[in-house]
């Protein structure tokens, strides 16, 4: 499954939980708020209550319990999904070497002998194994509409599968790398089969891109 | 003066040099404030910069140096010299006197600690004053980025330096805390009598204890390597390491807010804090917790075990949802006084937790790997340090400040510096979730012409300047109160119930001419209770 449908598939269930938590705090301080009667310091009695009620309290952490148990359950179940999508060398349509420097990104598809500095060209819906090294410092190779981002390391590889819907998608470095960071940018076109073929042969036929 | 001469005990010196070199806590700890404050204020201008620039695309203001700096310095100084000190500084100044004291621990260290604090902090700001600027690295100085080939700068040199020499400051004046809460107590103070407010320092100074030496070490090694183009460690090792502290560092920042609140609430609900025992487990629970997620920040590397992070982290719920449930019970049945301090306290509470809920959020690694170094990021650490620990902070000044200064802050000002900065705060941070979530990264001077962005960074710069406008009233306010200087009693807020609120408005030297009987964690409210005849309920 794409890593984009497994980002929703999870958000889908934490976001609910996080908007019921901020609806019940906000509720029961608001009704806190307004059922206390307003006293001035001057004749400030105290207030009732107990200082404590612990089988209240129990409860409600045995509940908190269970419903944490439910988050990281869905959140390991989904890292599963996401390994499982992403880490997978075999059946790859495409290897790409990402080779990252202050500040552009090269891709060179060794099969075919090409590489290009004018961004990223896949075939569209196909799993793209990447093989990511900087020459440098830390980059951070970031498509936010596939919901997905690896740092990519000096002193070691990166290795990760993709795929992308078809079109037309920005890429960014995401992790600060220095004075031009911010311009470490670059596109994913993703493209029909045949259309990438194209593409392949007419750079290989020039060499070099 | 005949009686301390034959005591053989020397008058306190005054001026200039009570100002360096008195060892008095409080004197430590007002000091501390102060310098904090003026850093913030400082970290406060270089943000104003960064989102003056950010309000249109393109470059304007500043040039992408510059920028880099001004996000890095920002970020240093935020937490660096002004969060991290100023909970501290809280402690320094009010565990003593909340636990019957009459000096601090190791008074002497905790001077040298200020000292280091402050000379960290100069060294780090003076930066700015060498011909390449200050240091532009980011906050966490991040390898191999901060190596002299790829930073040559002597601001970078200097950041470094300044960040080792004030963490270890920070250290020092920490165990003291730290030995005066365990160590120097009243003696019918018993584990479970210590205030709310001391058992959160307790916590929080055994996360500094813990993880800062590993901060000072780490940079001395980057040091190393920079001055001498050594390797010590890997890329991955520097941030195991530096992770190590910049995990706990962020409760560090923001339990000695709880604890403040904490008491905020019970006082001016008219009220002990509910569920103590709960509490002060949780918030251990929460520190030793505390030491085993860094690596949540990790994800994205592919180098650590992210099961283990997202379950650990995902487990602070358990603490955080504790202090949660006993802070709202402590308003349950009280009795509300409305004050500054109280609706600084309650923004602490309902915006942190937004940064909570969105903390657990990224704890999932799969949506990590998409919000990570995004913008959702910065929103959501805003709400936790600025929304949350900022606005328990600015709780705890109004609520203390006339037992530390003997007079009144102005309440109407106090309330609109507080709508101002609920306002701003928000404007400013809120659009920040959607920016990150469309794909806008953090850390950048210049961002591309996408649908929206210049809008809504437009309004965020809008936002910012609220913030300001809100400090400047809180400023105008302490110029105004300090003209007045309406006098403070012993019991400022007429509800005191710990036992600062029986000394003097501001303590004496030795704190306390006699200690009151302590018989649980709110001796002052047990007392009038017993006056009232009411047995506590």
């Amino acid at each position: 499954m794409p890593t984009r449908s497994l980002y929703d598939d999870l958000a889908s269930l934490y976001a609910p939980v996080a908007v019921v938590v901020v609806i019940l705090v906000f509720g029961f301080v608001a009704y806190a708020l307004a059922r206390s009667r307003r006293r001035g310091p001057a004749d400030a009695g105290l207030a009732p209550g107990e200082p404590e009620n612990n089988v209240a309290e129990g409860t409600y952490v045995a509940v908190l319990g269970l419903v944490t148990a439910g988050l990281v359950t869905a959140s390991f179940l989904s890292f599963d999904k996401v390994g499982a999508a992403t880490s997978r060398a075999s059946g790859a349509a495409v290897r790409v070497n990402v080779d990252a420097a202050k500040w552009r990104w090269r891709f060179v598809y060794p099969a075919a002998g090409v590489s290009s500095v004018a961004g990223l060209v896949v075939p569209a819906d196909r799993p793209i194994r990447f093989v990511a090294r900087s020459a440098d410092v830390l980059h951070d190779f970031w498509v936010p509409d596939v919901r997905f981002q690896r740092q990519v390391w000096p002193d070691r590889p990166t290795r990760w599968t993709l795929s992308f819907p078809r079109g037309v998608h920005d890429g960014v470095c995401a992790w600060f790398c220095g004075l031009q960071h911010d311009q470490m940018r670059f596109i994913v076109r993703a493209v029909g089969d045949a259309e990438f073929r194209r593409w392949l042969a007419a750079r290989s036929g020039a060499g070099r891109g | 003066m005949s009686a301390t001469a034959a005591a053989g005990v020397r008058a306190p010196a005054g001026g200039l040099l009570a100002l360096l070199a008195s060892t008095d806590h409080k004197s430590v700890g007002r000091r501390l404030i102060g310098v904090s404050v003026a850093f913030f204020l400082a970290g406060g201008v270089m943000a104003l910069l960064m989102r003056t620039e950010l309000a249109q695309p393109g470059l304007q203001v500043v040039s992408t140096d510059v920028y880099n700096q001004l996000f890095s310095m920002h970020g240093s100084v935020m937490i660096y010299l002004f969060m991290t000190p100023i909970g501290l500084a809280l402690g320094v100044y009010l565990v003593p006197l909340q636990v019957g004291a009459r000096e601090i621990a190791g008074p002497r260290w905790a001077l040298g600690g200020l000292w280091l604090d402050v000379m960290g902090g100069l060294i780090m700001l003076s930066g700015f004053l060498t011909v390449d600027g200050a240091a532009s690295a980011t906050w966490i100085g991040v390898d191999p980025l901060s190596r002299a080939p790829n930073t040559p700068s002597m601001g970078m040199d200097m950041w470094v330096l300044g960040v080792a020499v004030a963490t270890l400051g920070q250290t020092i004046f920490a165990a003291c805390v730290l030995v005066t809460a365990l160590r120097r107590r009243t003696p019918d103070m018993t584990l479970l009598r210590i205030p709310v407010f001391a058992w959160t320092m307790i916590a929080t100074c055994l996360m500094v204890v813990f993880a800062f030496p590993v901060l000072v070490g780490t940079m001395v090694m980057l040091w190393i390597e920079r001055q001498f183009g050594v390797q010590i460690a890997d890329p991955v090792t520097y941030q195991h390491l530096f992770w190590f502290y910049g995990h706990p560092v962020v409760y560090v920042m923001f339990f000695p807010f709880v604890g403040a609140v904490g008491e905020v609430f019970a006082n001016f609900a008219a009220r002990r804090f509910f569920g103590y025992r709960f509490f002060v487990v949780s918030i251990l629970a929460f520190a030793g917790l505390s030491m085993t997620v860094w690596g949540h920040h990790m994800f994205t590397s592919g180098q650590v075990e992210d099961k283990y992070f997202a379950l650990t982290s995902t487990m602070l719920v358990l603490p955080a949802g504790i202090e949660y449930f006993d802070l709202i019970g402590t308003l349950w049945t009280g009795r509300i006084r409305w004050s500054a301090a109280l609706l600084f306290g309650l923004g602490f509470l309902l915006q942190f937790l937004i940064g909570g809920v969105t903390g657990i959020w990224v704890a999932a690694p799969t949506i990590d790997q998409h919000d990570n170094n995004s913008y959702i990021v910065v929103a959501h650490f805003h709400y936790t340090l600025f929304g949350g620990s900022a606005f328990g902070l600015f709780a705890a000044v109004y609520y203390w400040w006339p037992k530390i200064t003997g007079w009144y802050l102005g309440e109407r000002l106090g309330r609109l510096h507080f709508w101002l900065w609920v306002i701003g705060f928000n404007v400013t941070f809120l659009p920040m979730f959607w920016l990150g979530f469309d794909g806008m990264t953090r850390r950048i001077a210049d961002y591309p012409p996408h649908p929206g962005w210049a809008t809504v960074n437009l309004v965020e710069t809008v936002g910012a300047f609220v913030i300001a406008l809100g400090m400047a009233v809180f400023l105008l306010n302490l110029a105004l109160s300090s003209l007045r200087a309406r006098a403070a009693p012993a019991d400022a807020w007429a509800g005191g119930q710990t036992l600062e609120w029986a000394s003097d408005s501001p303590p004496p030297r030795h704190n306390f001419d006699v200690v009151p009987p302590v018989r649980s964690y709110a001796p002052l409210w047990d007392l009038r209770a017993a006056a009232q005849g009411a047995a506590p309920e």
